[in-house]
């Protein structure tokens, strides 16, 4: 049976992911995960009190999240995981790739005008190769419409 | 009621009731205004409603005469409105648009003030240095009204960091040229230098450099002291909220008492600006975020009192009488025109020269900024702060024309483009998102409403007013609303994905404040002690403000990964 992981996030481009990985999960009857990484990075600056305060609301951000997927999942007939990951996103990303056996990584697009865009000018295709020579997992970017 | 002449004429005791009776007849407008404004669906903005109110006691029998002195605006209301503008920029998104702010607030200010002058000169025949120095002093823009449209629609962060970040700077620049057009006049009308004209000299560009670095620093120091002298070792609201206001007025006080030259001293505005900054970028990292949320709630308050405040003043301050004269609507269709020319020059090359040099500057936000640029209490308050015989003995004249000009010209910008500015943003297509936000509110309050309907149904039946089939028939008809209701809600949610994460977090701050208002509760059931409750309190307080941050990264606009 394969793994399929869905990075998700929230939003638009994470919906068609979803779909995507649902899509896929269904005709293949692959193992579905849900990845939700928890991340301070693009908060600002957080004083003493309040790193764990946003790493807390962000934890319940990402298990609603993760929930609301996996229904969606459930509602087209596909049985999903879900799974938390912390820090960085492109190093947590990797680390989950890395523990776990995944066939397939599928994440959504980020759109160029974004403010800060962890992948700026086409960073994206390169991330995805290194990312895959290293862990030997295909990536697949599920564009916008 | 004139409360100036009232503290000079009555004992001071008589002099403190009027003036009260003058401050809570004010607020008690303001209040009526707001709450019809709120009710309308803020289709005018609040600011320009309070000027129309403000002109229509022109034509009550006994006119509502209140003495507004450049003092009373300049020292008391504008520092607190200039501090929280500053408080809310971000020095990151700043300093990534400086570029086009400073084009716009420095060197704009310069040309612009230039062209405006020139005008003047050439179609009205006004003195130069009376035609420079209101060429600077309608050059600060005030983009009260326009945030407030930026608000309501949501637009781009970064165009409210131009229009706000340009505001703030060329609040000074302008202040800081027109006191330099006013030495001139003065050294013209004594006769100190025979030569009418305008020239800048080095000294000049020295002088205009030291007022407003000087003031920056000023503003800079004096927030970086208390930083580290309050904030970091104190821990306590009140004494932290009290030292904003030193640091406010304080900073805004220094700048203003060190002389530059004999005839000029540092920027006041400028100082509060830099303590704004400092303050709002550096010092909440040394706050709990029950303090700041403190901080921010009590400037939120002083600035709509003191916004509110100015635009009634400028409403009450303009006799619309007076425009009804040929040679004065000719004064102010001349000055407007010039404002708007010189403005759009300004703005468009300016934008351009930054695109140049690398910082570009999208055409749609361009013309935003043109036309949004609106005038208003700076430019005021400098007009009311010349003498009569500012220009000379043989220019009295002069002042009363400048000043209805001032008025003419803020008059316009507030109501041709200030309800103007709302239907380009919509036409510009820089208000799209909100459309889905309105609809979520509208959805959610409906399925809110409904909701409520169907709990009193329920306790009315509980309560045995209700029975029977009435109650089945009515519960009934509650349930497949409510349930149509929520349908709505998630039919949007499936049209706008982008809005999940929003409502989310929306339901997750209720709850939050909802756990708030328990603990508040509890306290008063003994339940907990004011000790265990303060400390409960200051979670909750640190997790709505983690969410306050965690709302504003949201930008689901397609990407999964985090912008």
């Amino acid at each position: 049976m394969n793994t399929i992981v869905c990075a998700i996030r929230g939003g638009e481009a994470s919906r068609l992911t979803q779909e995507r990985a649902i899509q896929l999960a269904k005709a293949d009857n692959s193992r579905l995960i849900y990845l939700y990484v928890v991340h301070l990075d693009n908060l600002g600056h957080l004083g003493p009190g309040e790193v764990l305060a946003a790493q807390t609301e962000l934890a319940w951000l990402g298990k609603v999240l993760l929930q609301i997927a996996q229904r969606r999942a459930s509602q087209a007939g596909v049985k999903a995981e879900t799974f938390m990951g912390y820090g960085p996103v492109r190093e947590a990303i990797e680390r989950f790739l890395q523990q776990e056996k995944v066939d397939l990584l599928l994440i959504g697009a980020p759109r160029q005008e974004t403010r800060r865009p962890v992948f700026p000018n086409g960073d994206l295709a390169p991330f995805v190769r290194s990312l895959e020579a290293r862990t030997g997992v295909k990536i697949e970017v599920v564009q916008d419409k | 009621m004139d409360i100036i002449l009232l503290l000079q004429e009555h004992p001071p005791e008589d002099t403190f009731i009027q003036f009260e009776i003058a401050f809570v007849v004010l607020l008690t407008i303001i209040t009526g205004v707001a709450m019809v404004v709120d009710r309308i669906g803020n289709r005018v903005p609040y600011t320009v409603a309070l000027v129309i109110v403000g002109l229509a006691f022109t034509f009550l029998p006994e006119r509502l005469e209140l003495d507004i002195t450049k003092e009373l605006i300049l020292s008391l209301l504008v520092p607190p409105l200039v501090f929280e503008g500053a408080l809310h920029i971000s020095w990151e998104r700043l300093k990534r648009n400086l570029l086009p702010i400073l084009l716009m607030a420095v060197i704009g200010v310069i040309v612009g003030t230039w062209i405006v002058g020139q005008i003047l000169i050439t179609f009205l025949d006004i003195p130069p240095a009376a035609a420079f120095a209101f060429g600077a002093l309608i050059s600060a823009t005030d983009p009260v009204a326009v945030i407030a449209f930026f608000r309501t629609l949501g637009v781009s962060k970064r165009l409210a960091t131009l229009v706000e970040g340009e505001s703030l700077f060329n609040d000074g620049t302008a202040i800081v040229i027109f006191n330099l057009a006013l030495v001139a006049g003065a050294a013209a009308a004594t006769g100190t230098t025979s030569d009418p004209a305008i020239r800048l000299t080095l000294g000049d560009v020295g002088a205009f450099l030291a007022v407003s670095a000087g003031g920056l620093a000023v503003g800079f120091i004096v927030s970086m002291v208390a930083n580290y002298a309050i904030f970091r070792p104190v821990d306590n609201r009140l004494i932290e909220t009290t030292v904003t206001m030193v640091i406010v007025f304080g900073s805004f006080l220094i700048a203003e008492q060190i002389q530059v030259t004999e005839s000029l001293h540092m920027s006041g505005i400028l100082a509060v600006v830099a303590a704004g900054i400092y303050f709002g970028n550096v010092t909440p990292q040394h706050m709990r975020p029950g303090t700041r949320l403190a901080v921010n709630s009590f400037w939120e308050v002083f600035s709509f009192a003191a916004t509110s405040i100015i635009f009634l003043l400028i409403g009450l301050g303009i006799d619309i009488r007076e425009f009804i004269s040929i040679n004065n609507l000719r004064s102010v269709a001349i000055a407007v025109a010039a404002v708007l020319f010189s403005r759009a020059l300004v703005v468009y090359s300016a934008t351009w020269l930054s695109g140049r040099l690398g910082t570009a500057v999208p055409l749609p936000f361009r013309h935003v900024i043109f036309w949004g640029g609106l005038r208003g209490a700076i430019s005021l308050a400098l007009a009311l702060g010349l003498s009569p015989t500012q220009f000379g003995e043989e220019q009295i004249g002069v002042v009363n024309q400048l000043r209805l000009m001032t008025f003419g010209v803020v008059l316009f910008t507030l109501l041709v483009q200030g309800m103007t500015t709302g239907p380009l943003l919509r036409r510009l297509g820089l208000a799209e998102k909100p459309v889905q936000d309105i609809e979520r509110q509208r959805r959610l309050g409906r399925l809110y409403a409904t909701r409520a309907g169907q709990q009193e149904i329920d306790r009315l039946h509980d309560t045995g007013v209700l029975s029977g089939t009435v109650w089945t028939a009515l519960a009934d008809a509650y349930r497949d609303e409510v349930n149509q209701r929520g349908q709505e809600v998630l039919e949007l949610l499936h049209e706008f994905p982008g809005l999940e994460p929003e409502i989310i977090v929306q339901a997750r701050r209720a709850a939050l404040r909802a756990e708030r208002t328990a603990l508040i509760d509890a306290l008063r059931r003994d339940l907990v002690s004011e000790q265990i409750q303060h400390e409960l309190l200051e979670e909750i307080d640190a997790r709505l403000s983690a969410l306050d941050k965690i709302e504003k990264s949201l930008d689901y606009q397609g990407d999964y990964l985090p912008d």
